[in-house]
C-alpha cells in the first residue's frame, strides 16, 4: 500500500470511528432506532399518511380529471337556481354526486375543484420550498464555512430580507413581476406566470430561514470533535465539506422542508384570498377561497370546506415535521 | 479525622439512641422511553448526629440519585421512590410537599456538584442566599442580607459586603462553590448532603473546599453525606464509607478498615486505580476492566461479575445475586467471595496502609 | 438598513409597468394632461432626483406640485408639506403623513391588543403545559396549539366574523372607535380581530414557552431551588419562567415587528381602515409615496422591536449586561 493510500485509509477509518453518521454499524442501529421511535409515534404516522395522500392526490388530479372522476370545470346550472344563484338544498347543495356541495353561480362541483386545486397549491409550495432551501443551503454553507467578511455580509442580507414586510412586498411585486415573467421570459400569461411568480417571490423571501439553520449547523459542526479529528489527520477541504459536513445537514434540512412546505401552502392560500396569485378559472386552494369570500355569510360551507382541507394539510405537514424532528434529533426532544 | 460533636447547636432528637437519618431499602427507578431504569436498589444506611458518611461509586452507580432522593427531589420528575427515609423520627418519603418544604434547606441542605449551573444565572448570589433564609426564617430582607454577608465571610469570600450583590458568573469556580456552601449552611441544617462538591473544580481548589466543608461541619455540628467518586478524599474526611455499584450497596463500613482491608473486589479495584504517594514501592495503577453495566439491562447474577477478577461459577456469581451480608465488625459486603488479607495479597495491589 | 429598504422599494416601483400618472388622469385623459400630471407629480425627473427629493423631504418642507413653473402658474393649488414630509398622495389629494396619521392608531390598537392577548394566552398555556407535563391538560394544550399554528390568519378571521358576529350575533361586527373617545367601545369593537390574531399567534408561544420551560425546569438551579425549599409556584414563575423568557421575547419581537402581514389580512377581513388597508389601496393604485411610507413604517417597527428585544435581554439576563 502506498504511503498516501495508507494515510487516507487511516483517515477514513478514524473519521468513521468518530463520526456517528459514517459508521455503517452505528448507522444501521440508528436507523433501527429511527424506525422504532417512528412506530411508537402514531400521530406522526397518521400525518405521514395524510401527507402522502395529499401529494398523490395533487399529482394524480389531472389524471382523475382526464378519466372523468372529478370535474372541476363543468357547470351544473340546474343546481343553482335559488336566490342570488345560491345552490338549492341544505349545506351548499350537498348530495351524493356533489359530496361537498357546488359553487354558487356556476354549480361547479366543490370537491372536484378542491382536488384539482391541490395540484397548483402543492406545486407552488414544493417548488418554492425547493428554491428557498437551495438558496438557503448554498448561502448558509458559504456563510458558515467562510466566516469573516462574507459571513457578515450574508448575515446582514438575511436581516435585510427578514425586515421587509413580506406580504406587502408580495403585493407590490405582483403586477411588476408577473408582467416581467410574461413579457421578457415569454412564460405564458395566466396560471404559468402566476405560479412562476409565486414560486420566485416565496423562494426569494423564504431562504433566510434555512440559511440560518444551515449556517448554525455548519458553525457548530466545525467545532465538533470528528471534524477536528479529520482536520488533524490532514483531510482536504473538499473532503471535509462533502464527507463530514453535508451528511449532517440532511436531517435538519429534511425537517426544515416539512416545516416550510405548510407555510407555503398557507401563503399561497393567503395570497389567493387577497386576490393575488392564481386567478380563476384555474383552481387552487387560494383561488377557491378567494371566490368563496363574498359568499361567506350566506353560504359558509363554501369557504369552510376548502379552509378545513387547507388546515388539515398544513396541520399534517406540521405534525410530520415535528415528528421527524423528534425522531431524527432526540437532543431536541420537544414533545412530551 | 474524628467525628465532631457539637451538641450546643443541634437540637436533641426525641430518642437519643435513634440515628438522625435512616434509609431503609430505598429504591429509585425512572421510566424512560427505552424501559425502566433502576437507578437505586434497596439502599439502606444510617447517619448519626455529626457523623460523616461518604458514598463512593463510579458515574451512574446511583450515588447522586440516592443523595437527592433523601430530600424527595425526584418527586417532580418521572422517578418512582420506594422504601423509607426517616429523619429525626419522621418519614420523609410519604410526607406532604408542604411539610417537606420546611425540611429542605432548613434541616437538610445540599451542596451540588457544579456551582455554575446550580446557581440561578439571573439572580445575585446575595439574593439567592436571602431567598434561602427568608423561606425558613421570618426575618426582614435587611436582616437576611446581613446574615448572607456573614456566611459569605465565614466561607472565606473576600469583601463579602460587595460580592453579595454580584452574579454567579462574576465569581470564580472555587468562590462559587464557597458561596454554594454558604447558602447550604445558612440555616444551620442538621444534615448536609454534598453531591460531588469538588468534581467540577480545579485540583488546587478541591482541597480548600474539602477543608471548608470540614470547617463548616465543625462549626455547625451537622451530619454530612459526602457523595464522591474519589476514594482518595474519603479517608481524609469521612467516618464511614458506603461503596455503591450499579445502584446497590457493594460494601459499607468504617473508612479506615474499608480502605485498609477492602472486602469487595470492586472496592479493591477502586483503591487499586488510585494514585498513592503514601506507598513506598513503585507500582502500576490498575484500572478496573470493562465499564459499569447498563442500568436498563443489568447483567444476571452479581452485577459486578463481568468485571470481577475473582468471580467463580461454583459460588454462583454468574447466576445468583449476592445479598449484603455482615462481614466483620460494623461492616457488610455484597459478595459471595469477600476478600481476605490472603486473597488481596494475591492481587497486585498493596491494600495495607500506614494510618 | 432603513436606507437600503427605501432604495429597494423605490427601485421596484420604478420598474412597475403601470404609470401612476395615468391613474390620476381620469377618463378623458389627453396626452397633455397626462404629461402635466407627470410633471406635477415629479415623475418627469430621473429616479435618483426623485429619491433625493423624497429623502430631502424628511428634513425640509416640500411643495406640491413638484415643479416651480406649475406652482407659479397656479399658486392657489400649492400644497405645503411640512418636514418631516413623507410625500403627497395625488390620488387621494392628501399628504401621506395625514393618511398615515389616520390609519396608524387603528393598526397600533389592533397590534397591541392582539399582542397582549396572545402573549398572556400563549405563554400562560405554555407554562401550564410544561408544569403539567404528560397530563391530559398538557396534551390538550399542545394539540390545540398545533391546530392554531396550522390555521391561516384569514381563515380564522373569516370563521370568527361569519359565525360569531354575523350568524350568532355574539359580538358586534368589528368597528374602530378611538380609545380616547370610548375605551369600552374601542375594546368591544376590536375584540374579535384581536382574538383572531391571537388564536394563530399564541399557538407558537405555547409550543415555544412550553419547550423552554421544560428545558429550564430540568436545569440544575431548579433542583437547587427545590433543595432550598422554594414552593412550586415560585419555582415556576421566579426561577424557571424568567430563565425561559429570552427566546420567548426574541420571538415576540420578531412577531410584533413583522405583524404588518397579519394586519393586511385582518384589516381586510374585518373592514378596518388601518395601515394594511392603506397599503392595499396604495398597491392597487400604484400610489408610490404611500407605499414607500408604509414599507418604511413596517421596517422601522421591525427594527425598533429588535432593539427593544436587545434592551430587554439586558434587563432579564445579567450576563448580557456585564458582557
Amino acid at each position: 500500500m502506498s504511503e498516501s493510500g495508507r494515510t487516507k485509509s487511516v483517515l477514513t477509518q478514524s473519521a468513521r470511528v468518530l463520526d456517528p453518521s459514517l459508521s455503517s454499524t452505528v448507522s444501521r442501529t440508528q436507523f433501527g432506532l429511527f424506525l422504532r421511535r417512528l412506530r411508537r409515534d402514531r400521530l406522526t404516522v397518521v400525518a405521514m399518511v395524510v401527507c402522502t395522500i395529499v401529494v398523490l392526490g395533487a399529482a394524480g388530479s389531472p389524471l382523475l380529471q382526464h378519466w372523468g372522476v372529478i370535474d372541476p370545470i363543468g357547470f351544473n346550472s340546474e343546481l343553482v337556481k335559488g336566490i342570488g344563484s345560491l345552490p338549492g338544498g341544505a349545506w351548499g347543495g350537498m348530495s351524493w354526486a356533489h359530496p361537498l356541495g357546488v359553487e354558487p353561480g356556476t354549480g361547479r362541483d366543490l370537491l372536484s375543484r378542491i382536488v384539482s386545486g391541490l395540484t397548483v397549491s402543492m406545486a407552488v409550495a414544493i417548488l418554492s420550498s425547493l428554491l428557498s432551501l437551495t438558496i438557503g443551503t448554498v448561502l448558509g454553507l458559504i456563510a458558515g464555512l467562510s466566516k469573516g467578511k462574507v459571513d457578515w455580509f450574508i448575515s446582514r442580507l438575511i436581516d435585510l430580507v427578514l425586515s421587509f414586510p413580506q406580504l406587502l412586498m408580495l403585493l407590490t411585486l405582483a403586477p411588476v413581476l408577473v408582467g416581467v415573467l410574461n413579457e421578457r421570459l415569454h412564460i405564458p400569461d395566466g396560471p404559468p406566470s402566476q405560479i412562476a411568480f409565486m414560486v420566485l417571490v416565496l423562494g426569494a423571501f423564504g431562504w433566510p430561514y434555512p440559511a440560518r439553520i444551515v449556517r448554525g449547523q455548519v458553525l457548530s459542526l466545525r467545532e465538533r470533535e470528528f471534524v477536528e479529528a479529520a482536520v488533524s489527520l490532514g483531510a482536504s477541504r473538499t473532503y471535509l465539506y462533502f464527507r463530514e459536513i453535508l451528511p449532517h445537514l440532511a436531517a435538519p434540512l429534511l425537517i426544515c422542508a416539512t416545516l416550510v412546505i405548510p407555510q407555503y401552502i398557507a401563503a399561497e392560500a393567503t395570497l389567493g384570498f387577497l386576490g393575488l396569485g392564481i386567478q380563476a378559472p384555474t383552481a387552487s386552494l387560494g383561488s377557491i377561497l378567494n371566490d368563496s369570500v363574498s359568499y361567506a355569510s350566506v353560504m359558509p360551507t363554501y369557504f369552510l370546506f376548502p379552509g378545513l382541507v387547507l388546515a388539515i394539510i398544513v396541520l399534517s405537514f406540521n405534525l410530520l415535521g415535528d415528528g421527524l424532528r423528534d425522531v431524527l434529533d432526540p437532543k431536541d426532544n420537544r414533545k412530551s | 479525622m474524628n467525628t465532631i460533636v457539637a451538641p450546643s447547636l443541634t437540637t436533641p432528637s426525641r430518642k437519643e439512641n435513634e440515628p438522625l437519618l435512616t434509609l431503609d431499602r430505598l429504591s429509585v427507578s425512572f421510566e424512560t422511553p427505552d424501559g425502566t431504569v433502576r437507578a437505586v436498589n434497596d439502599v439502606s444506611f444510617e447517619v448519626a448526629h455529626g457523623e460523616t458518611l461518604a458514598i463512593v461509586g463510579e458515574s451512574g452507580s446511583g450515588k447522586s440519585v440516592t443523595g437527592q432522593a433523601i430530600m424527595g427531589l425526584h418527586r417532580k420528575t418521572n422517578g418512582t421512590v420506594t422504601g423509607s427515609v426517616r429523619f429525626n423520627g419522621r418519614e420523609l418519603t410519604t410526607m406532604s410537599e408542604r411539610e417537606l418544604r420546611h425540611i429542605r434547606g432548613n434541616d437538610i441542605a445540599m451542596v451540588f456538584q457544579d456551582p455554575l449551573s446550580a446557581f440561578h444565572p439571573y439572580y445575585t448570589i446575595g439574593n439567592q442566599i436571602i431567598e434561602a433564609i427568608r423561606l425558613h426564617r421570618p426575618v426582614s430582607r435587611r436582616v437576611a442580607r446581613a446574615r448572607a454577608v456573614e456566611v459569605l465571610d465565614f466561607v472565606g469570600i473576600p469583601s463579602p459586603g460587595t460580592r453579595v450583590d454580584e452574579y454567579p458568573h462574576q465569581f470564580s469556580g472555587g468562590m462559587r462553590q464557597r458561596a454554594m456552601i454558604a447558602m447550604a449552611m445558612v440555616n444551620e441544617p442538621k444534615v448536609l448532603i454534598a453531591d460531588e462538591p469538588t468534581t467540577a473544580l480545579d485540583v488546587t481548589i478541591q482541597l480548600q473546599i474539602l477543608n471548608l466543608m470540614v470547617q463548616v461541619q465543625a462549626e455547625l455540628g451537622t451530619a454530612m453525606i459526602m457523595v464522591t467518586h474519589d476514594l482518595g478524599v474519603v479517608g481524609e474526611i469521612a467516618d464511614r464509607v458506603l461503596i455503591m455499584y450499579a445502584g446497590a450497596v457493594a460494601e459499607v463500613g468504617e473508612v479506615e478498615r474499608v480502605i485498609a482491608q477492602p472486602a469487595h473486589p470492586y472496592t479493591a479495584g477502586l483503591l487499586g486505580s488510585l494514585p498513592r504517594i503514601d506507598l513506598p514501592t513503585q507500582r502500576r495503577l490498575e484500572a478496573i476492566p470493562g465499564s459499569p453495566p447498563s442500568m436498563l439491562m443489568p447483567p444476571p447474577g452479581c452485577k459486578f461479575h463481568p468485571r470481577c477478577a475473582f468471580r467463580s461459577e461454583e459460588a454462583g456469581c454468574f447466576t445468583t445475586e449476592p445479598q449484603l451480608t455482615p462481614h466483620a465488625e460494623g461492616r457488610s459486603v455484597r459478595c459471595f467471595l469477600p476478600l481476605t488479607p490472603k486473597t488481596t495479597a494475591r492481587d497486585t495491589q498493596e491494600p495495607s496502609r500506614d494510618v | 438598513m432603513l436606507f437600503v429598504i427605501s432604495i429597494i422599494t423605490f427601485g421596484i416601483f420604478f420598474a412597475a409597468p403601470n404609470d401612476p400618472a395615468s391613474l390620476t388622469c381620469g377618463r378623458e385623459c389627453t396626452v397633455e394632461t397626462l404629461e402635466a400630471n407627470r410633471i406635477a407629480m415629479g415623475l418627469d425627473k430621473p429616479i435618483t432626483v426623485q429619491y433625493a427629493n423624497m429623502v430631502k423631504g424628511l428634513f425640509t418642507d416640500r411643495y406640491y406640485p413638484d415643479d416651480p413653473v406649475l406652482r407659479e402658474r397656479a399658486p392657489e393649488t400649492v400644497v405645503v408639506c411640512e418636514a418631516p414630509c413623507l410625500g403627497y398622495s395625488f390620488l387621494k389629494q392628501k399628504e401621506v403623513s395625514s393618511l398615515v396619521a389616520d390609519a396608524l392608531p387603528v393598526t397600533v390598537s389592533l397590534a397591541l391588543g392582539a399582542f397582549v392577548l396572545w402573549m398572556i394566552v400563549g405563554v400562560g398555556a405554555g407554562v401550564l403545559a410544561a408544569t403539567r407535563r404528560g397530563s391530559w391538560i398538557d396534551r390538550g394544550l399542545v394539540g390545540a396549539a398545533l391546530i392554531g399554528y396550522s390555521l391561516p390568519t384569514f381563515f380564522v378571521g373569516l370563521l370568527f366574523l361569519t359565525f360569531i358576529s354575523i350568524r350568532w350575533g355574539w359580538l358586534p361586527i368589528p368597528y374602530y372607535t378611538p380609545f380616547v373617545e370610548d375605551p369600552l367601545a374601542w375594546a368591544t369593537g376590536l375584540i374579535l380581530p384581536w382574538s383572531a390574531l391571537a388564536v394563530v399567534l399564541a399557538a407558537g408561544y405555547v409550543r415555544l414557552s412550553r419547550a423552554y420551560m421544560i428545558e429550564s425546569l430540568g436545569e440544575d438551579y431548579i433542583r437547587t431551588a427545590r433543595a432550598k425549599g422554594v414552593r412550586e409556584r415560585s419555582i415556576t414563575v421566579k426561577h424557571a419562567l424568567r430563565a425561559s423568557l429570552t427566546p420567548v421575547i426574541t420571538m415576540a419581537g420578531l412577531d410584533l415587528g413583522g405583524l404588518l402581514g397579519g394586519m393586511i389580512v385582518t384589516e381586510q377581513i374585518f373592514g378596518l381602515r388601518g395601515l394594511g388597508q392603506l397599503a392595499i389601496d396604495a398597491v392597487t393604485n400604484v400610489d408610490l409615496p404611500v407605499i414607500v411610507a408604509v414599507v418604511l413604517i413596517a421596517a422601522t417597527a421591525y427594527t425598533l422591536a429588535n432593539l427593544a428585544v436587545d434592551l430587554i435581554y439586558g434587563i432579564i439576563d445579567p450576563r448580557v449586561r456585564h458582557a
